[in-house]
């Protein structure tokens, strides 16, 4: 597969709020480098451009949507979940849900290593809201 | 196989989150196999450029997917025509004084889609000068041209403007300043319409 077209339109796609490129670049401390950010979400480079043109999975039909994704990325559902779970948090912080904000700042205290104590795994999509 | 990118179309408009993927590994190759039926005979038409002109149209369609009419020919086309036009738009971008011999080519050869107006070919909007020259100079080599007009395409290439040295190149300073215009329009015009032709049939 040659990356030049797919890069091209993944830095396009920047500009497109609608898909997820700009977004994935929000989950990492690298947003400017495209490369760094998929290696920090561990996806390969060719799936990471795929993912940038998708669009959010709807709330409506989170798991048929997400399905759909991992199919047509090629990444698994173990490593997607997680990434488009914390995505669908951030974006619902952006829209102000306060369920979502709370989410977040959970997230993220457990990301500190604050609260990682108890093994939990809050990239559940089903706690999405 | 065909993709049935009609179907594929209908997912993006439903919304459907993995459609643009989809419909971006689908399209892509049959896409640039169109550009390079067309263009990869041009000089300055490189596999890159193709690419870049190829993402650029797959990504203003995703902006408006509604502008995209099945009642006027196929998507790939629509597709296609998009392309076509972004890539002469890169061309023309580093070759601003190639406009007018650029802008003057028939651009609209019939692909069975009928463009609107405001996605065609806009000689206005500039293009890429390097690669512009580079359509000029492939069409120059696969075109027969006599000895002077070649002189007279190196001269527009370069940008010139004066009747009095087009006609110098033409052996016809003898004549008078009207009767130099007339022949120094007509050997541009026709040298624009085999450039067009030789784009057109690339």
């Amino acid at each position: 597969m040659s990356d030049h077209m797919l890069e091209r339109a993944e830095t396009l796609a920047l500009e497109n709020p609608g898909l997820l490129a700009a977004h994935l670049r929000r989950l990492t401390n690298t947003p400017q480098d495209a490369r760094a950010v998929a290696l920090q979400l561990g996806l390969e480079w060719d799936s990471y451009l795929l993912l940038a043109l998708c669009r959010m999975p709807r709330a409506t039909n989170w798991q048929e949507d997400l399905n759909e994704i991992s199919e047509a990325t090629r990444v698994d559902l173990p490593t997607l979940a997680p990434i488009l779970s914390k995505l669908g948090a951030l974006l619902a912080v952006d829209a102000g849900s306060p369920w979502s904000l709370l989410l977040a700042a959970r997230r993220d205290y457990r990301q500190s290593g604050a609260g990682n104590s108890d093994g939990e795994d809050d990239s559940d999509p089903d706690r999405e809201p | 196989m065909q993709a049935d990118f009609q179907a594929l179309h209908q997912q993006i408009l439903e919304g459907r989150p993995a459609a643009p993927a989809v419909l971006f590994q689908a399209c892509r190759k049959p896409l640039l196999k169109l550009l390079n039926d067309k263009f990869g005979m041009l000089p300055g038409s490189s596999a890159d450029l193709h690419e870049d002109a190829a993402a650029d149209a797959f990504m203003q369609y995703l902006k408006a997917p509604e502008k995209y009419d099945a009642t006027r020919g196929a998507w790939i086309t629509y597709l296609f025509q998009i392309a076509r036009s972004r890539l002469l738009r890169l061309a023309e971008r580093e070759n601003r004084h190639l406009v007018a011999l650029a802008g003057s080519v028939e651009l609209d050869a019939d692909m069975g889609y009928s463009v609107p107006a405001d996605e065609r070919f806009d000689p206005q909007n500039g293009l890429d000068q390097s690669d512009a020259s580079n359509l000029v100079d492939r069409a120059r080599e696969s075109t027969e041209f006599t000895q002077v007009e070649r002189r007279v395409l190196d001269l527009m290439k370069k940008g010139e403007r004066s009747t009095k040295v087009f006609a110098q190149a033409l052996a016809i300073a003898h004549l008078g300043a009207d009767d130099q215009r007339v022949e120094v329009k007509r050997v541009k015009d026709r040298i624009k319409k085999r450039i067009g032709r030789s784009m057109g049939d690339a």
